[in-house]
């Protein structure tokens, strides 16, 4: 056989959990000495398929052949003894070790029982050279600036399989898998890790994951986009000129068809009058985002867009209590919020609905008390109210009427939460806030990884909910979605508000359907 | 066939009792002996309880030794000057304890493990110095205590039988919080997802402190119910007591990662580590080898948790 251009080839991967396909007879190939991303939303399979590649999970079905030879990667050990390695997004640096010694952990047996230090020395000195890292062995990791730290990852993989394959047999480009490598790392730092990347890069071969498109863009070769563990396709950034937009379109998905943009739009618009519920005052937190400042009126359904890493979503998630601001203040009611306090938030109305529901249900516990968790002061029972005795029949009561309201599917309350479909664990969310009386709901991706049925549902229940008097901010990874459902859209772009879209311009918007405008 | 752990737990309820009895002739379930049985499984079930909230909650304290022996003793002293009103000073010793503990915890950071065995060496120091040396002997009370233990059973004129009842309403008072308050399905909640629980508007933090408060106010009741009825306060009356609670709480089912189990289970571990014990004194079995049985049954019990759940993971 002749030697083929690519380096990997996975073809027609499955994986599925409890019957449901996380990756989807997915193909990919990987040439050499290439940076080639993979994007996706949460859920759309990328770990998934990193953890297949590195040999943490096996597959179900499909082969994946590295140089035209099939492999089934057993374990993290066995993929970099195959020149596969990763490096994880957090966790994997240890600050008090030098970096000789941190290039060798694990494999120091070569240098002898009494460790030859000054092999060990000479040996990482080559690896960082070849690899273009400057840098002394002898300085301890916690004196690397960031990206300099996130390099001695990449080239401990590179020691590792090294090793690895020494003790093994072939010899082939390495694979080094780069788990959101830029997440804790500032605008500056970013830029030089992609520096050394493209340095690096007749080295190996990177697989590159990341949330952010513009890095995307700009660092990698080719790109391949997953959505719900399928390949949307896959784009060499050399002969295809790709926006930032664009790959955000397709990272995200349209929603297609469905009119929910002929709902009325003064149906719900009447009932805004220009009470102002929320108040937010040139609130700024540092990297995140700066001086932003708008209101929430009655009623109203505010959009909050951006490109993934805007700022957006932390503006929301500051909003909701759940991260601190470094200047500014939030009003609700004309009333001062403390910083950071979910549980004062949660008493005065103020909702947060995420669209990763396992970090806000309780899996083992009942849909009925899921739901009745924020309001069990309501929940007491009326003989023994005064020792705080809760009357499980009256949580029931509450969680029937909700689940009725919200259409939750099957509508058994005793049924544990964990049981639900995505979409119906939203619900429950949903419903939670609706028992307590909120009246500001904090929106972060409600619909991700919802089925196209049940988001109509909610997004109905959205409006219903503004119609009822409530303000809803909705913050989405979907143009579509905030286009359909807002009143008004704010553009977040670096962190700032840079424009204002009223009701007009968005009816605008809404007729050239889904046009991609901001 | 594999057992399952509950089975396994039925099978020694049953069986540990019936063991005993066969090897000892008999004596294991005489009338006396019964009684003793009683009176230790009151004290480790009073000791338990509040630990048991703790680790419901995903956390630990470990100081309770310390605030029953403190507790105790100030009860003792002020006992023969207030009398009756003594207790307050007692139970204000686990208010204090648990509102530093909660606090340090909560507000510092510092993990629960670290920040009660720190207070469990300061109130363990402050009763050996307030004590000096009367408090390594006992300081005597005489009856001045005895009105917490009276003879509510006229035909059994015992005093454990008394301390067994505390224990019992005790039990059902915190089983009871547990299953059926806010307060206890907010513990649960923050020890299966303390994300989920902030999330739901739970103030995590400030429950945090409670729990602690309730753990060391149960920890200084049980300090002052011994001191009638071992008539008088020692400085070291639960010491030994430390890990075989700990052990005694997670056998039962109550898993160190928190959100399950709870005060009905630490029931079954206490009983049966009290048999345990019991029947293995009576069969000559002395007290350094008892020691070392306890720490076997400690690790076992923390193996038996650990491969029962799929996150090995420890959060203090």
């Amino acid at each position: 056989m002749q030697s083929s251009e690519h380096l990997l080839e996975m073809r027609e991967i499955t994986k599925a959990y409890a019957g449901f396909r996380v990756l989807d007879r997915l193909s990919l190939n990987l040439r050499r000495n290439e940076i080639m991303s993979i994007v996706g939303q949460n859920g759309a399979g990328k770990s998934t398929l990193m953890k297949i590649l590195c040999g943490a999970i096996p597959f179900d079905s499909g082969e994946i052949l590295l140089n035209n030879r099939p492999i089934r990667p057993k374990d993290p050990h066995h993929a970099e003894e195959l020149g596969i390695s990763m490096v994880y997004q957090e966790g994997g640096l240890i600050p008090d070790l030098r970096v000789y010694e941190y290039l060798f952990l694990g494999n120091e047996d070569r240098f002898g029982r009494s460790l030859q230090r000054k092999k060990m020395k000479e040996d990482a000195k080559g690896i960082l050279d070849y690899l273009h890292i400057a840098a002394d062995p002898d300085t301890y990791l916690r004196d690397l600036s960031a990206a300099t730290a996130k390099m001695m990852e990449v080239a401990r993989s590179f020691s590792t399989i090294e090793i690895a394959e020494k003790s093994g047999s072939q010899k082939t480009t390495p694979i080094i898998i780069l788990d959101e490598p830029t997440a804790a790392l500032s605008l500056e730092e970013k830029q030089s890790l992609f520096k050394r990347l493209e340095e690096m890069r007749s080295r190996a071969t990177f697989l590159f994951i990341s949330h952010v498109t513009s890095e995307v863009l700009r660092v990698s070769d080719r790109v391949c986009v997953l959505r719900d563990g399928k390949k949307v396709g896959s784009f060499d950034l050399h002969d295809t000129h790709l926006t930032e937009e664009a790959l955000h379109q397709l990272i995200v998905g349209k929603v297609r068809g469905e009119d929910y943009y002929s709902t009325k739009l003064s149906k719900f618009q009447e009932a805004v009058n220009k009470e102002a519920v929320l108040r937010v005052n040139n609130l700024s937190k540092e990297r995140l985002y700066q001086g932003v400042t708008f209101d929430v009126h009655k009623g109203e359904i505010l959009g909050l867009y951006g490109t993934l890493g805007s700022g957006k979503t932390e503006i929301g998630k500051t909003i909701a209590g759940i991260l601190k601001q470094d200047e500014g203040y939030i009003e609700k009611d004309g009333k001062r919020l403390e910083l950071s306090s979910l549980s004062e938030r949660a008493e005065s109305g103020i909702g947060y609905l995420s669209g990763s529901h396992e970090e806000q249900l309780f899996p083992l516990w009942s849909i009925s008390r899921n739901i009745s968790l924020p309001s069990l002061d309501r929940m007491l029972s009326t003989f023994f109210r005064v020792i705080g005795f809760l009357d499980p029949s009256k949580e029931d009561e509450l969680a029937k009427v909700m689940v009725k309201k919200l259409d939750v599917k099957p509508p058994d309350i005793g049924k544990p939460s964990g049981e639900l479909s995505g979409g119906n664990k939203q619900k429950i969310v949903l419903a939670r806030w609706l028992a307590k009386n909120t009246d500001v709901l904090i929106l972060v991706n409600p619909t991700a990884g919802v089925d196209v049925g049940t988001r109509e549902e909610l997004y109905e229940l959205f409006r219903e909910m503004a119609g009822e008097g409530r303000c809803l901010v909705l913050i989405s990874d979907d143009l579509d979605e905030v286009i359909g459902l807002s009143d008004r859209i704010l553009a977040i772009e670096y962190g700032r508000i840079s424009k204002s879209f009223g009701e007009e311009d968005i009816r605008k918007l809404r007729e050239k359907e889904g046009a991609v405008a901001l | 066939m594999r057992l399952k752990s509950e089975q396994i737990i039925i099978v020694l309820i049953v069986a540990l009792p019936a063991i005993f009895a066969v090897l000892t002739g008999g004596r294991f379930l005489s009338t006396y002996n019964v009684s003793i049985l009683m009176e230790r499984f009151a004290i480790f079930m009073l000791v338990s309880l509040g630990g048991t909230f703790v680790i419901v909650m995903g956390s630990l304290d470990i100081s309770y030794t310390g605030v029953f022996n403190l507790a105790g003793y100030m009860t003792a002293i002020y006992a023969a000057q207030y009398g009756p009103l003594a207790i307050i000073v007692g139970l204000c010793v686990g208010l204090l304890f648990g509102g530093i503990n909660g606090l340090l915890f909560t507000k510092a950071r510092i993990p629960s493990l670290l920040v009660t065995l720190g207070t469990l060496g300061v109130s363990q120091g402050i009763v050996n110095y307030v004590g000096g040396g009367e408090a390594m002997w006992g300081l005597p009370v005489g009856g001045r205590l005895d009105f917490l233990l009276p003879y509510i059973f006229p035909n059994l004129p015992e005093k454990g039988i008394t301390l067994f009842a505390w224990a019992v309403a005790a039990t059902l008072l915190c089983f009871f919080i547990a299953r059926f308050t806010k307060f206890g399905l907010h513990t649960y909640a923050i020890g299966s997802n303390e994300e989920a629980a902030r999330l739901a508007g739970i103030n995590v933090d400030r429950h945090r402190t409670m729990v602690f408060v309730l753990s060391a106010l149960l920890a200084a009741l049980a300090g002052i119910l011994n001191v009638p009825y071992a008539e008088n306060a020692t400085a070291g009356a639960a010491s030994g007591l430390l890990f075989i609670t700990l052990a005694t709480i997670v056998m039962g089912g109550t898993p160190l990662s928190g959100g399950r189990g709870g005060p009905h289970r630490t029931i079954i571990g206490v009983y049966i580590l009290v048999v345990l014990l019991d029947g293995l004194t009576m069969m000559g079995v002395g007290t350094v080898e008892l020691q070392v049985i306890e720490g076997i049954v400690l690790i076992l019990a923390m193996l038996s948790v650990i491969r029962g759940s799929k996150t090995t993971q420890i959060t203090t």
